[in-house]
C-alpha cells in the first residue's frame, strides 16, 4: 500500500522500494522506533495502529495515532537525529521498514526518485506541521467577552439597582456577623445561599425581554440592541457581586479559565471533590453555594449517568471505550475500578497536557494505567479536514463537551464519532440543556457562553449527522441532557 | 370577517389590523391598496443609519448624530453612507417648502397657547391612543400607564420647538429635535423588531409609515378642528400654514410625500381611511387614554390641590368627549361628566377672544406672545427642569378620524 502522502512517487518507484524493504510485525505495545534512538529508517505502515508516544518526566502521552498508509521516522531519516517519540503497535501491525542504505542505493540509480521522495517527504511534513498548528481553538476554547459599552446609565433600570444594593447589603451584613460571630454557620450558609439565588433571580428578572426593551428605549439615542443592553445589565450585576463571588475557589478558578475553558480538569475536580474552599468569611460559604447548584450538581450527576450506562456495555470479550475531552478522566477511572473492566483498553483524549499527566499520574497510583492511553489532541475534527485516528471502538463519549461546540463542530464530531465506532458501537455525549437554571449566571457572571440546546436541537444534530438519529433524555434535573446513540 | 383579503398590494403581506376593508373600500375605492403596504413600511434612510450606530462604540453614534445635527454632514470626517444619505435627504428643501409660511403655521399653534396644549392632550392624543396596535410600543414597555405627563409634556416640547420662529431651518432646535425623534422612532422599530413578541403578521412593521401619518395629522388637520370647535377661528392662509408647516414636519420625520397632507381635505380623507380600517380601542388603549386624563392627578399634592384636580380631570374628559365625539368616547371609556357642560361658556369666551383679536390691531401679536410664553412656562413647570429626552415614542400610534 503506497503512502497517500507520497504522491509524487510512481507505482514503480514505490515497487522499487518494497522490494527491498522488510516487513515487521508488531503485537500490541511492540516498539516500532524507540524515543530517543537513531533509526536512519523510512517506515510505511501497512495495516494495525500505532501510538505515537512522548514522555513527559516519565509519564507517556500518545501524542498521534498512525494508522495504514502513514510514515514514521522520516524526521530522524532526513535530520540524521534521534527519533523525538517512540512509536508503539496499538495492536497487532504490520510496517514496511527501509534501511538507509536501500534509499540511498534507490536515489543514485533510479532518474528523479531523489527528488520525488523528498518533495514527498516535505509534504509529509508540512501536513503534519499543520496539524500540530491546528489546536481547534476555533471550536473550543476562551469565550470571555469585553464587558463595557453595553448600556448607558439610564438604561440600567432602578428596579435593579436598589435589587443589586439589597442583596450586596445582606451580605455585608452577613459577614459582619460571622466576623463578630454572632451567626451559626448553617444560618450563616443558607442566608449567603439566599443572597446568592437572589443574584440568579435577579440576572433572570432583569434580562426578560420586555425589560430590556424597556431599559432600551430608556436611552433610544445610544443606539443599542436589545442584546447589548442585556448584557449590560448582566455586566452591571457582574460588576457589582464581583468581589463576593470571587471568594469562592471554585467561582473564581471557572471564572479565571485557566486553560482557556471554564470546566478544565482541575475544576472538574473539584466539582467532584465537592467540598467548600474560599476566602475569607464569605468566600466558602458562597463555594458550598455554587457546588449545590444545578450546574455542578449536572456534572457530577451526568458524569455518574454515563460511567452507568459504560458499565452496563461492559461484557467478557475486550472493549475499547474513548473518552474526549477526558479532562480529569474521572467517567474513565471510576470506570476502571468497577468489577468487569479487565478487558477495558480505554483512550483519554485531551488538549491539555497537565490534565493527562495528572490523569495518567492517578492512573499509576490506581494501578490501571496499562488500560488506558492518555492521548494529547483535539477531539475535535478540523475544518481542513484534520482528525484523530482511533482503533475501532465499542464507545466514544464526553461529559461537557458540546456545549463548546457551534453546530457545524459539534456535526463534524458526530461524523468522526461514527466513523470510529465499531458496529453497534455507541455514543454518549452530554449538552447542557437550554433551560439550565444557571445560564444567565454561566453567561453574565462566569463571562462563559456556551451553546445550551434544547432536546429538539441536540436531537436534530444526531439527525443530520451520520447516525441519522438519537435517544436524547433530559438529565440532572432538567440542567443538562444525555444523547445516547448506536452506529448500526 | 372581511371579504377583501389584506396581503395583495405589490405582492406585500399586510398586516391584520388592517380590517374592515370592505366597508373602508366603499369610502375610499382602491385607495385601501395604495395605503395598505404603508403599514408595513418603515424609514430606510433612519432605519439603516440605527443598524450603523449599532455596531459603533456606545456614545460614537449619538455623537456623529450630533455632530451633524449641529455643525453640517460636512464637519464629519469620513461620514458613514447611511448618515450621508439621511442627511442628504434632511439637507434638501423640497421646491413647496415656503419658510414664511412655516413662520406663519407656528405662530397660530403659538397664539393658541394653554387653548392648543387641551387639543393635543384632549383631542390629538386620544385619537392616536385609540389605535390597538398604536400603543403597542408603550404596552411592550410594561409601562403603559406611567409615564403618561412626562409623555405629554414632551410631546407638548416637541410641538413648541417646531412651531417657534424658525424652528424647522436647517439649525433650528424644532429641526434638531424632529431629526431626533426620527432616530428614536427607527431605534424602537429596531428594538420592537428584535423582540421575539412583536407579532409582524398581526400588527406590520414598528411605527410604520401608515402610523407616522395618522400621526402628522394629529398635529395638523386634528388640532384645527378641535380648536374650531371651542370657538377659534383660523382664516384660509393660517389653516393653509399650520398644514404646511406639519406638512415640512413629515418630511423631516421621515414620511413619505405621498402620505404628507398639503390641504386639510386631502388630510381628513386619509384620516378618514386610517380610522375605517383600524380595529376599535382595547383594554390597552382605555388605560392609557385614563392615565392621559389623569394626569394633573399626579401633580396634585395637597388634598385642596387633589380636589381641584379632581375636577379639572372632569373637565378634561367632558373637553375630549366634545372634541373626539361620543362614539370613540364610548369606546375609550371616558366618562360622561356634568362638566362637559362648562364647556358651552368656555365656547362664548373664546369666540369673543377670537373676534377681539381679529379685530383690535396688534392683538394679534399680543396673543402671539402671550401664547408662547404660556407654552413655555407650561413647560418649564411640567419638565421641572429636566431637559425633555423623547425616552418613549411620542406619537407612535396611529390616529383615528379627526
Amino acid at each position: 500500500m503506497k503512502p497517500e502522502l507520497l504522491v509524487l512517487l510512481t507505482d514503480e518507484d514505490w515497487r522499487l522500494m518494497t522490494e527491498r524493504a522488510t516487513i515487521r510485525h508488531f503485537e500490541k505495545d511492540g516498539v516500532a522506533l524507540q524515543e530517543g534512538t537513531e533509526s536512519r529508517t523510512l517506515n510505511f505502515v501497512q495495516s494495525g495502529y500505532l501510538q505515537v508516544v512522548r514522555d513527559f518526566h516519565g509519564l507517556q502521552l500518545t501524542v498521534a495515532r498512525l494508522g495504514p498508509g502513514e510514515v514514521f521516522g522520516e524526521m530522524s531519516f532526513l535530520e540524521r537525529a534521534p527519533a523525538i517519540a517512540s512509536i508503539v503497535a496499538d495492536g497487532p501491525a504490520e510496517v514496511l521498514t527501509l534501511p538507509e542504505q536501500d534509499i540511498e542505493s534507490l536515489l543514485s540509480s533510479v532518474p528523479g526518485l531523489a527528488l520525488r521522495l523528498y518533495q514527498s517527504l516535505a509534504i509529509t511534513l508540512s501536513h503534519r506541521l499543520r496539524r500540530a498548528g491546528d489546536t481547534g481553538a476555533d471550536s473550543i476554547g476562551s469565550t470571555r467577552m469585553a464587558r463595557t459599552g453595553f448600556a448607558t446609565e439610564r438604561q440600567l433600570p432602578p428596579g435593579l439597582i436598589q435589587t443589586v444594593d439589597g442583596i450586596k447589603q445582606g451580605l455585608q451584613q452577613i459577614e459582619r456577623q460571622l466576623r463578630s460571630r454572632n451567626l451559626p454557620a448553617e444560618q450563616a450558609a443558607a442566608a449567603v445561599a439566599g443572597a446568592c439565588d437572589a443574584v440568579c433571580a435577579t440576572l433572570e428578572r432583569f434580562t426578560q425581554d420586555e425589560v430590556v426593551v424597556d431599559a432600551g428605549m430608556a436611552d433610544l439615542l445610544s443606539f443599542r440592541d436589545s442584546e447589548a443592553v442585556r448584557a449590560g445589565i448582566g455586566a452591571y450585576v457582574f460588576r457589582e457581586t464581583f468581589s463576593v463571588l470571587m471568594a469562592s475557589a471554585l467561582v473564581s478558578r471557572t471564572f479565571a479559565m485557566p486553560r482557556g475553558f471554564p470546566d478544565d480538569w482541575e475544576t472538574i475536580a473539584a466539582i467532584h471533590g465537592n467540598e467548600p474552599a474560599g476566602d475569607g468569611q464569605l468566600g466558602p460559604l458562597v463555594d458550598r453555594w455554587f457546588l449545590q447548584r444545578p450546574l455542578c450538581a449536572a456534572r457530577r450527576s451526568s458524569a455518574t449517568t454515563v460511567t452507568g450506562l459504560l458499565a452496563s456495555g461492559l461484557g467478557d470479550g475486550p472493549v475499547a471505550i474513548t473518552c474526549l475531552a477526558a479532562g480529569s478522566c474521572h467517567e474513565i477511572l471510576e470506570l476502571l475500578g468497577s468489577a468487569r473492566s479487565g478487558k477495558l483498553s480505554a483512550t483519554c483524549v485531551d488538549l491539555d497536557e497537565r490534565a493527562l499527566l495528572a490523569a495518567a499520574e492517578r492512573a499509576e497510583d490506581l494501578g490501571c494505567s496499562e488500560h488506558i492511553t492518555f492521548q494529547l489532541g483535539n477531539a475535535v475534527p478540523a475544518e481542513n479536514g484534520e482528525q484523530l485516528l482511533l482503533p475501532p471502538q465499542h464507545a466514544i463519549f464526553a461529559v461537557g463537551l458540546f456545549e463548546y461546540l457551534g453546530d457545524d463542530a459539534a456535526l463534524r464530531l458526530l461524523d468522526w464519532t461514527h466513523r470510529q465506532l465499531q458496529s453497534g458501537g455507541r455514543a454518549i455525549f452530554t449538552n447542557l440543556a437550554a433551560g439550565n437554571p444557571d445560564s444567565l449566571f454561566m453567561e453574565y457572571l462566569l463571562e462563559c457562553k456556551v451553546h445550551h440546546r434544547s432536546a429538539e436541537a441536540f436531537t436534530e444534530l444526531f439527525r443530520r449527522s451520520s447516525f441519522g438519529g438519537a435517544t436524547v433524555t433530559a438529565a440532572a434535573g432538567g440542567a443538562d441532557l444525555l444523547a445516547l446513540a448506536t452506529r448500526a | 370577517m372581511s371579504a377583501i383579503a389584506p396581503g395583495t398590494s405589490a405582492g406585500l403581506q399586510l398586516p391584520a389590523r388592517y380590517t374592515n376593508l370592505d366597508h373602508a373600500k366603499s369610502a375610499h375605492g382602491s385607495r385601501i391598496h395604495t395605503f395598505g403596504p404603508a403599514l408595513m413600511q418603515g424609514d430606510p434612510l433612519a432605519d439603516a443609519l440605527v443598524e450603523y450606530f449599532a455596531s459603533r462604540p456606545l456614545g460614537g453614534g449619538r455623537k456623529q448624530l450630533e455632530q451633524a445635527l449641529n455643525h453640517g454632514i460636512e464637519s464629519v470626517r469620513n461620514p458613514h453612507p447611511t448618515l450621508a444619505a439621511l442627511f442628504a435627504q434632511l439637507d434638501h428643501i423640497p421646491v413647496w417648502v415656503d419658510f414664511a409660511q412655516l413662520d406663519l403655521g407656528g405662530s397660530v399653534y403659538l397664539r393658541l397657547g394653554p387653548l392648543g396644549q387641551l387639543a393635543l392632550g384632549c383631542a390629538a392624543l386620544p385619537l392616536a391612543y385609540g389605535s390597538p396596535v398604536g400603543v403597542v410600543p408603550l404596552v411592550f414597555t410594561g409601562r403603559l400607564t406611567q409615564r403618561a405627563f412626562r409623555r405629554l409634556i414632551e410631546t407638548t416640547q416637541f410641538v413648541f420647538m417646531t412651531c417657534k420662529p424658525g424652528g424647522l431651518l436647517r439649525y433650528g432646535e424644532g429641526f434638531k429635535t424632529t431629526v431626533r425623534v426620527r432616530l428614536m422612532h427607527a431605534q424602537i422599530r429596531r428594538l420592537l423588531r428584535q423582540s421575539p413578541k412583536w407579532d409582524t403578521q398581526a400588527w406590520g412593521v414598528p411605527i410604520p409609515q401608515a402610523d407616522l401619518a395618522g400621526t402628522n395629522l394629529s398635529f395638523s388637520v386634528v388640532v384645527l378642528e378641535s380648536l374650531r370647535r371651542i370657538g377659534c377661528s383660523f382664516s384660509a392662509r393660517e389653516s393653509e400654514a399650520v398644514m404646511h408647516l406639519w406638512r415640512y414636519s413629515g418630511y423631516l420625520i421621515g414620511l413619505e410625500p405621498q402620505l404628507a397632507c398639503a390641504t386639510e381635505a386631502e388630510a381628513l380623507r386619509l384620516g378618514d381611511l386610517i380610522a375605517m380600517t383600524q380595529a376599535p380601542p382595547n383594554a390597552d388603549c382605555v388605560a392609557l387614554t385614563q392615565a392621559l386624563m389623569n394626569v394633573t392627578m399626579h401633580m396634585a399634592q395637597t388634598p385642596a390641590q387633589r380636589k381641584m384636580a379632581q375636577q379639572w380631570c372632569k373637565f378634561l374628559n367632558g373637553l375630549t368627549r366634545y372634541f373626539i365625539g361620543h362614539e370613540r368616547a364610548d369606546a375609550l371609556q371616558l366618562p360622561m361628566t356634568r362638566l362637559r357642560y362648562a364647556l358651552y361658556p368656555v365656547r362664548l369666551g373664546v369666540m369673543a377672544c377670537e373676534t377681539l383679536r381679529r379685530l383690535v390691531p396688534g392683538l394679534n401679536g399680543l396673543a402671539i406672545r402671550l401664547g408662547a410664553r404660556a407654552w413655555s412656562t407650561s413647560l418649564e413647570i411640567g419638565l421641572s427642569g429636566v431637559k425633555a429626552t423623547f425616552e418613549l415614542p411620542e406619537h407612535p400610534a396611529a390616529r383615528s378620524n379627526p
